[in-house]
């Protein structure tokens, strides 16, 4: 192809992206290179991840989208598209976001993560009995979703017998239009509810899902009041508790507010996104049957499994993060408006042949793997530890029971895009 | 050969720690610091070049001595 058509079909692929579409979802890779080498600064028509159609940028070179995420002064995490009030501290720009982290950070280092060891375990080896008694089984319904979202629940305190609840909540709140098979049903479900009409074959239009998200975001708020008042009456061992009586700066206590609003990203960020890399990893393995048993033989290792836990983080990187301009700038050449929106996506980051060679491909002992998987600069992600934690016990729980599988035939993989992830995965032993 | 790490740049993603345990400690806040001065025995040298290699915020200093 001519250069100057391959810069044409860049320009016409970075004005169409959208990461949810089943076309994107099986180009992906393909688009990043393209726009990665004749577009790194691309103009597109919607906002990615946060589907709002208005001018935006998207970039694809790491050392680009490293260098937004280093500089929130000039490129603020207040992006404003929160249906109720921006999430702490995820949504807030330093130097707020460093006194909230302060309070976060203790509970979260490794030392604590390593404190759950002995529970992981034990939960992640049950959960697998209980999948493995049937076959094909749904690898997502039966452990990649519950295992690390029963984990989160009991560590911030939502009682499990929320649970069901507190999933159709964050299936809606996150999935209503990206693909995601739970997420369009409850949506729709919600929807119907609130006495929207919407088409059996119809999508969910921009503003039906922005109303039906805000409506299960005022419930979340009214189910963590609930909760935040019982802890204030009957005070536990867990991360409710432990903001109540948090300082802020060390002087203050949190007000209510900002207690739910530290609730509702931690609600977020934790019920999804381990879920997710495990069904990605998973499909990986299924599809790529020597990459899997090259697994299963380090995965004991406890130095070699750590280095392939983050080569699994780089390779099956989900998320893209938006930051706003808060002056003129340029990237590049180009010039960024205030107000307008940057995407950085870790997946088109991660697989930058810049800073990782052969990135389309699986090298468990790679190294250097400065990977944008759990982000970079202060919001870099505050899950680290128990991500990690949860990636390898999980991986090796299910493998040690069931080391041969493949893909049903008669089922294919639903995928979904946005915040990428898996929502069924049928698997059969081989 | 002596190791540091630069606070100011320091996210917490843990890396050095994970790569070499020896030589690199977490303070409570889950932020990285060198431990023993930052001195570095010479059979941790490759451990102390991976862990700088490694770092996603290149917060690692290498000095390699005389």
């Amino acid at each position: 192809m001519a250069d100057g058509e391959r810069r044409q079909r860049a320009i016409a692929e970075a004005m169409a992206l959208d990461l949810s579409s089943a076309d994107f979802l099986a180009r992906e890779f393909e688009i990043w290179d393209l726009l990665r080498s004749e577009l790194p600064v691309a103009r597109t028509s919607r906002v990615p991840t946060l589907d709002v159609p208005m001018n935006a940028w998207v970039l694809t070179r790491y050392d680009d989208i490293a260098d937004v995420l280093r500089r929130p002064e000039d490129f603020s995490s207040q992006v404003g598209i929160y249906p109720v009030r921006p999430w702490i501290p995820q949504a807030i720009d330093p130097p707020a976001h460093t006194a909230y982290r302060r309070i976060l950070n203790p509970e979260f280092t490794a030392e604590q993560m390593a404190k759950l060891e002995p529970y992981l375990e034990q939960y992640a080896s049950e959960l697998v009995d209980r999948m493995l008694v049937n076959d094909p089984f749904d690898f997502i319904a039966d452990f990649a979703d519950p295992f690390p979202t029963v984990i989160f629940c009991e560590l911030v305190g939502f009682p499990l017998a929320d649970h069901p609840r507190i999933m159709d909540w964050k299936n809606v709140l996150m999935h209503a239009t990206d693909g995601h098979p739970r997420g369009r049903a409850a949506a729709r479900e919600k929807g119907r509810q609130l006495g929207i009409e919407i088409a059996a074959d119809a999508e969910l239009t921009l503003e039906q899902s922005f109303r039906i998200r805000a409506a299960v975001g005022l419930e979340i708020y009214a189910y963590l009041q609930g909760l935040i008042e019982e802890r204030r009456r009957q005070p536990a061992d867990d991360l409710v508790t432990k903001l109540l009586t948090a300082r802020y700066d060390g002087e203050r206590p949190l007000t209510q507010e900002e207690i739910e609003d530290t609730l509702f990203l931690l609600f977020m960020a934790g019920l999804d996104t381990v879920a997710s890399v495990l069904g990605l990893v998973v499909k990986g393995f299924a599809e790529d049957p020597a990459k899997r048993r090259e697994f299963v033989a380090l995965m004991e290792d406890p130095g070699r499994v750590a280095d392939a836990i983050e080569e699994l983080v780089r390779y099956h990187a989900i998320v893209t993060m938006p930051r706003r301009a808060t002056r003129d700038l340029e990237i590049r050449g180009e010039r960024i408006a205030t107000h307008e929106i940057v995407a950085c996506p870790s997946p088109a980051a991660n697989r930058d042949p810049e800073q990782f060679a052969c990135p389309h491909e699986l090298h468990f002992d790679r190294s250097p793997n400065r990977h944008l998987g759990f982000g970079i600069g202060p919001h870099r992600c505050l899950g680290i530890n128990l991500a990690r934690r949860e990636l390898r016990i999980g991986l090796q729980a299910f493998h040690r029971r069931c080391p041969d599988y493949r893909l049903d035939p008669s089922r294919k993989p639903e995928l979904f895009g946005g915040m990428k992830g898996v929502g069924s995965l049928w698997l059969v032993r081989a | 050969m002596r190791v540091h790490v630069d606070p100011s740049r320091c996210q917490g993603h843990n890396r050095c720690v994970l790569l070499a345990p020896g030589l690199f400690e977490t303070d409570d806040q889950g932020f990285a610091r060198e431990a023993n001065q930052g001195l570095v025995p010479p059979e941790l040298e490759a451990q102390a070049r991976r862990a700088a290699a490694n770092c996603p915020e290149l917060a690692i200093l290498l000095d390699e001595g005389p």
